[in-house]
C-alpha cells in the first residue's frame, strides 16, 4: 500500500524524521490493514482499531446514496471488502488530526496542505475542538499520510475511539489580558502524558480534557468537558502558587450536563496523578455495555460528586509514582514563546490605498490586544472552518515572518496569529489580503460554527454547513458583522442533537430535525436559545420548538431585529431572551413553521446546498397516512407542548420547588408521546402511566419499531427510567437532564411515527400485520 | 518516475460568468443520479464559500471534478486518486480526455453558460514524492506531455513549460497550443 513507484516509499524517506514508536505504530496499522483486505482481521476489530487512529467512516459509506427518488447502491470496485460492519473499505473516509492545545508550527501547516492537496479534496477544516479534519479519503494512502504527520510530529492517535481524546486550551493562553497563567504547557503535557497510557484504554467512552487561563471567558469551554482544568493561584504553607480548579463530568451530546467542582485547588505535581486516578475510576467503574450512558458524566450523576472525589481520592493513594508525573515541570516555561524584538517593517510607511476603510473594520473585529504592551493576536475567520491548501501554506510564511513561528486554532473554527507587533498590523492585513484571509467579523454573528452535517457525517439530520453558509451570506449583506450590539451573539449549528457545533451554549443555536409533511419529509432545525457562551459555557440553552430549514434564516433575522428594538439599554442578548421569556418568543416565532404543500413550495423539501428531495437515510415515500396517524401526531404534538411547559418551570424559579414540578412535566410530555403512537396499535389504550410504559415497552421497545438507527432504544430508555425513578427526590441537575431526554424521546417519537407511516403501520391492523411479517422473518 | 496521483485543469473562457455557482450542484447531483459519466460517482462537496477554492466538486472513487478558482482562475480541475492502467503517457490521457467529456458534459447542460478553452492545460503532479517540484521531474514528464499534445493539438505548435511557482506547491506543466481550440474539437 505504500507508495513504491521509484522503489522509494515515504517510509524510507520519513525513517530518520519520525519518532520511533510514532513510526512502529503507523507499521502496525499497516500490516492491520493487509490483514483486513485479507479477511484475517475481523471487520469489527479493525474497525475500532482505525478509529483510534483517527480514521473515520463518512456519509453513503455503507455503500448506498439515496438519489431524491430512490436509495441507490454505489457500484465500488471491490464491494465485498469492508473496513467495519457495513462500512465499504472503497468508500472515502475522514481523517481526524490532533493538535493539543490548537498549536501548529510554521513546518506542520506546510505539511497539513501537502496532505490536503495529495491525499484530500485542498480542504482543510478546523474543528470545535482544535482537531484538523480532512476528508474524502482513500484508506490505501493513510499510512503515508500518518508518516508524513510523524515526521513533523503530528500523530492521529486516539483523535477518535474511546480513549482521551485532543486536549484543547484557550487559543490566546499566554497573552491573554485575563488569565492567571499561561495553561498551554500543562494541556500539551497533559495530551503527551495520557497519549496510549495504559489507563485510558478501557474506557466505555470519549474522554475530553479542557484547560482555561480564567473563569470568565469561553475560550476554555471547561464546563462542557469531562475534566476541566481552570488556571488558579492560592497561597499554600503562605506561599502563592499556580494550581487549578478542576471539573469533572461535564459534557454536551445529546444529554448535556455542566461539570462539577471536583477540587478547589490542584497543585500542578498532583494534577497527572489526580487526573490519572480519575481514569482509573472512570474505566473500571464506567458503564461499558451501553454507549449511550457511558461518559463519565453519568457516573458522576449516578454517584454523586462527593462519592466520585471519595473513590478518586482512594485510588490516587494505590498509584504507583511515576516520575513522568513531574520531570516536566521544570521546563514549563520553556512554553513561552518570543517574539520578534522589532516590528517587521520598523521605519517602513506601509500604504493601505483603497483598503484603509476596511482595514479599520478588521482592527476593530479580529484583533485582540495581548497584555504584554506593543503586542496583538490576530484572528483568521475561516468560513464554515474551511481553509484550502494554498491558503494553509502562504498562511505559514506569513506565520514565519509576523510571528515566532506557531498558530493556534480555536473552537470557533478559526485560527489565531499571536505575538503580532501592533505597528506590523497594516503589512500583515495586505499579507492576510493577498491569500484572501482578511475578512472581518471574526468570533461575531456572522463567523458562524457548523458541524459537518449531512454534507460529510453519517449522523447528520440536516444541513448544518448549508445552513451556516446561507446565513453567513445573508447577515454579512445586512453588516451585522460590525454592529457592536451584536457583537456577543453567536450563532452554532448542528447537523444533529449530539452538538458538535456546540450549539447549546450558543445565544442562537440549532440542530437539526425532520417532520413528516404529509406524506414528504421536510428538513428542519431546532431552535435553541437561553445559553451562554461566556462563563466557560456556563449555561445551557434549551429548544423552543422546530423551524422548517429554508426559514431559519428568516428566524434569526426576526430573533435580531426583535432584540435591536426592544432591549434595553446594554442588555446582552441571551438576559433579553430570558427577559422577554422563551414562551414569549416561541408564541412569536410561530408563524416560521407553516410549510407549504409540496406543489406550491417544492423548496422546503430541500435542503440547503442539495438539489435532491430530502430525504434521511434510504427511506422512500411510503403509503397513505389515515386517521390514527392523526391521532398520533396530535399525541406526538401535545407531548411537545408539554416538554415546552417543562422548560418554562425550570427556568421561572428553579429552587423554588418547580424542579420536581418540571421533572415530572418532562416524564408526563414522555408519556404523551408515547400514548400517541400506542394509538397505532390499541385506539382505546388508557392513560394510565402503568399501562402506557407498559404497552410501550412491549409494543415498541421488545419489538425495536422504536428503536434509532444508530442510537438503537437509547430513547425509549429515557421513558423508562423516568418512570421507575418518579418517586424519587429530584436533583436541579436531574431535572434538566431529564428534559433533555424527553426532548429526545419526543424526537424519536417524530421519527418512529414517519418511519410507520412509511412502513404502512397505521391503524392496529396495519400493526398487527407488521407484528406477523416481522415474525415470520425471524422464523 | 511515474505518479500514480496527478491533476489537469482546463480554464473557463474570459467570458464565461457563473453568476450563482450553487446551479453547479444541481447539475451533478443529476449526474450522479443518471450516472452521466463513467466512473463511480459518490457525492457533491460545495466549497463555494472559500475563497479561492475548488468551488463546487463532483467526487467519483477515481477521481474529483471541481469547478475551481484555485490561484483567482476559474476552471475544470480534475484530481486522479486512484492508480490507472498503462504508461504515465497513457494514464495523462486518460485523465484527459475523462476531464475533457465531463467539461463536454457541462458546456452541453442548458442550466449554465460555462466555456472552457481547450487549447490550453495544466498538468500538476499531485506526488511530492515520486514526482517533486524540480527541473529533474519536470524533465521526467514533459517528454509525455508533449507526445499527448502532439495527439490532441495535431498540427499546432505547442509548448510545455513549468510554472514558476513556489517551490513548496505542485510541480505543474503549462500545456499550450499555438490556436484556439473548442472543447467539443478536443473530444472528437
Amino acid at each position: 500500500m505504500t507508495t513504491e513507484q521509484q522503489g522509494v516509499t515515504w517510509k524510507q524517506v520519513l525513517a530518520d524524521k519520525m519518532p520511533a514508536h510514532l513510526a512502529e505504530e503507523i507499521d502496525t496499522f499497516e500490516n492491520q490493514m493487509a490483514l483486513r483486505m485479507q479477511d484475517k482481521l475481523d471487520e469489527k476489530v479493525f474497525a475500532e482499531l482505525r478509529l483510534r487512529r483517527g480514521a473515520y467512516g463518512q456519509r453513503y459509506d455503507n455503500g448506498y446514496r439515496h438519489d431524491g427518488e430512490r436509495s441507490q447502491a454505489i457500484p465500488f470496485p471491490q464491494p465485498e471488502l469492508t473496513k467495519g460492519p457495513d462500512t465499504k473499505w472503497q468508500a472515502p473516509g475522514m481523517q481526524r488530526i490532533k493538535l493539543p492545545y490548537g498549536g501548529m508550527t510554521a513546518e506542520q501547516m506546510d505539511v497539513l496542505a501537502d496532505i490536503a492537496e495529495e491525499y484530500s479534496d485542498c480542504i482543510i477544516h478546523i474543528t470545535t475542538r482544535q482537531d484538523i479534519q480532512l476528508h474524502f479519503l482513500r484508506m490505501e494512502d493513510i499510512p503515508d499520510m500518518h508518516r508524513r504527520l510523524a515526521s513533523v510530529g503530528i500523530t492521529t492517535r486516539e483523535a477518535c475511539g474511546n480513549s482521551v481524546r485532543n486536549v484543547t486550551a484557550c487559543p490566546l493562553a499566554g497573552v491573554c489580558r485575563d488569565e492567571v497563567f499561561d495553561v498551554t504547557g500543562y494541556a500539551n503535557e497533559t495530551a503527551q502524558y495520557f497519549l496510549g497510557h495504559k489507563d485510558v484504554q478501557d474506557f466505555g467512552r470519549k474522554f475530553k480534557i479542557a484547560f482555561s487561563g480564567c473563569q470568565q471567558h469561553p475560550c476554555g469551554l471547561t464546563s462542557m468537558h469531562d475534566l476541566g482544568l481552570i488556571a488558579k493561584k492560592a497561597v499554600v504553607d503562605g506561599e502563592e502558587k499556580e494550581g487549578f480548579e478542576m471539573y469533572v463530568g461535564g459534557g454536551l451530546g445529546a444529554v448535556p450536563f455542566l461539570a462539577k467542582l471536583f477540587d478547589e485547588f490542584v497543585l500542578p505535581e498532583e494534577l497527572l496523578p489526580l487526573s490519572q486516578a480519575i481514569a482509573r475510576v472512570y474505566a473500571r467503574l464506567g458503564e461499558k455495555k451501553n454507549r449511550n450512558k457511558a461518559r463519565i458524566k453519568f457516573l458522576v450523576s449516578k454517584l454523586g460528586i462527593d462519592e466520585f472525589r471519595r473513590l478518586v481520592k482512594e485510588e490516587r493513594k494505590t498509584i504507583e509514582n511515576d516520575p513522568e508525573w513531574t520531570n516536566w515541570l521544570n521546563n514549563i516555561r520553556s512554553y513561552e514563546e518570543k517574539p520578534a524584538p522589532e516590528p517587521l517593517t520598523k521605519g517602513e510607511s506601509i500604504d493601505l490605498g483603497d483598503a484603509a476603510n476596511d482595514f479599520q473594520r478588521w482592527k476593530e473585529s479580529n484583533v485582540y490586544y495581548q497584555r504584554q504592551a506593543g503586542f496583538v493576536s490576530v484572528t483568521l475567520a475561516l468560513p464554515l472552518g474551511d481553509l484550502t491548501a494554498q491558503q494553509m501554506r502562504d498562511l505559514s510564511n506569513i506565520v514565519r515572518k509576523f510571528t515566532p513561528g506557531a498558530a493556534r486554532t480555536t473552537v470557533e473554527q478559526n485560527i489565531l496569529l499571536r505575538w503580532i507587533h501592533e505597528a506590523d498590523l497594516p503589512a500583515l492585513y495586505l499579507a492576510l489580503k493577498a491569500i484572501s484571509l482578511h475578512e472581518a467579523g471574526a468570533e461575531s454573528i456572522i463567523d458562524i460554527t457548523a458541524c459537518p452535517g449531512t454534507d460529510t457525517c453519517k449522523l447528520g439530520i440536516s444541513s448544518s454547513r448549508g445552513l451556516a453558509a446561507e446565513l453567513r451570506q445573508r447577515l454579512a449583506e445586512k453588516e451585522w458583522q460590525y454592529d457592536v450590539s451584536l457583537r456577543d451573539i453567536r450563532i452554532k449549528a448542528s447537523g444533529c442533537f449530539n452538538s458538535c457545533s456546540q450549539h447549546t451554549v450558543a445565544e442562537i443555536g440549532f440542530y437539526g430535525a425532520s417532520r413528516l409533511v404529509g406524506q414528504r419529509r421536510v428538513p428542519h432545525f431546532q431552535l435553541v436559545l437561553g445559553g451562554e457562551w461566556g462563563n466557560n459555557a456556563a449555561q445551557y440553552g434549551q429548544g423552543l420548538g422546530v423551524i422548517p430549514s429554508k426559514r431559519v434564516p428568516d428566524v434569526v433575522e426576526f430573533l435580531i431585529d426583535m432584540y435591536l428594538s426592544e432591549r434595553q439599554d446594554g442588555e446582552k442578548f441571551s438576559a433579553f431572551v430570558h427577559r422577554i421569556g422563551k414562551k414569549t418568543i416561541r408564541e412569536r416565532v410561530k408563524p416560521f413553521a407553516a410549510i407549504p404543500d409540496y406543489e406550491t413550495n417544492k423548496e422546503f423539501y430541500r435542503d440547503w446546498a442539495d438539489s435532491r428531495e430530502y430525504t434521511i437515510g434510504d427511506i422512500g415515500i411510503g403509503e397513505c397516512a389515515g386517521e390514527v396517524v392523526t391521532l398520533t401526531d396530535f399525541g406526538v404534538a401535545k407531548a411537545e407542548s408539554i416538554y415546552f411547559d417543562a422548560t418554562l418551570l425550570l427556568e421561572e424559579q428553579p429552587m423554588n420547588g418547580n424542579v420536581k414540578a418540571a421533572a415530572d412535566k418532562a416524564l408526563e410530555a414522555m408519556l404523551k408521546a408515547a400514548h400517541g403512537l400506542l394509538k397505532v396499535c390499541d385506539i382505546d389504550i388508557s392513560e394510565d402511566p402503568a399501562v402506557i410504559v407498559q404497552s410501550f415497552r412491549t409494543n415498541f421497545y421488545d419489538t425495536r419499531l422504536f428503536f434509532d438507527p444508530f442510537a438503537k432504544g437509547k430513547f425509549a430508555s429515557y421513558l423508562f427510567k423516568g418512570y421507575e425513578q418518579r418517586d424519587e427526590v429530584i436533583t436541579l441537575d436531574r431535572a434538566r437532564e431529564i428534559i433533555e431526554e424527553s426532548r429526545l424521546f419526543i424526537e424519536a417519537a417524530h421519527e418512529c411515527n414517519a418511519r410507520m407511516l412509511q412502513s404502512g403501520i397505521t391503524s392496529p391492523a396495519g400493526f398487527k400485520k407488521w407484528l406477523v411479517d416481522r415474525e415470520m422473518q425471524t422464523v | 518516475m511515474n505518479p500514480e496521483r496527478f491533476c489537469v485543469k482546463f480554464f473557463a473562457t474570459p467570458d464565461t460568468q457563473v453568476e450563482n455557482e450553487a446551479i453547479f450542484i444541481d447539475i451533478f447531483q443529476d449526474w450522479i443520479k443518471h450516472r452521466k459519466l463513467d466512473g463511480v460517482l459518490l457525492d457533491v462537496a460545495d466549497y463555494s464559500h472559500v475563497p479561492s477554492g475548488p468551488g463546487v466538486m463532483l467526487v467519483a472513487y477515481e477521481t474529483n471534478y471541481a469547478m475551481d478558482h484555485g490561484d483567482g482562475q476559474f476552471g475544470l480541475y480534475a484530481q486522479r486518486k486512484v492508480a490507472a492502467e498503462g504508461s504515465q503517457q497513457e494514464r495523462i490521457l486518460s485523465l484527459l480526455k475523462s476531464t475533457i467529456a465531463f467539461g463536454k458534459l457541462l458546456e452541453s447542460d442548458s442550466r449554465v453558460d460555462v466555456k472552457l478553452e481547450g487549447h490550453k492545460f495544466l498538468y500538476i503532479s499531485n506526488d511530492r514524492l515520486n514526482a517533486p517540484n524540480t527541473d529533474e521531474a519536470f524533465a521526467a514528464v514533459k517528454g509525455d506531455l508533449e507526445a499527448i499534445a502532439t495527439q490532441l493539438y495535431p498540427h499546432q505548435t505547442v509548448t510545455v513549460t513549468r510554472l514558476e511557482n513556489d517551490p513548496r506547491a505542485r510541480l505543474t506543466a503549462v500545456v499550450e497550443a499555438q490556436t484556439p481550440v473548442s472543447l467539443e474539437a478536443l473530444a472528437a
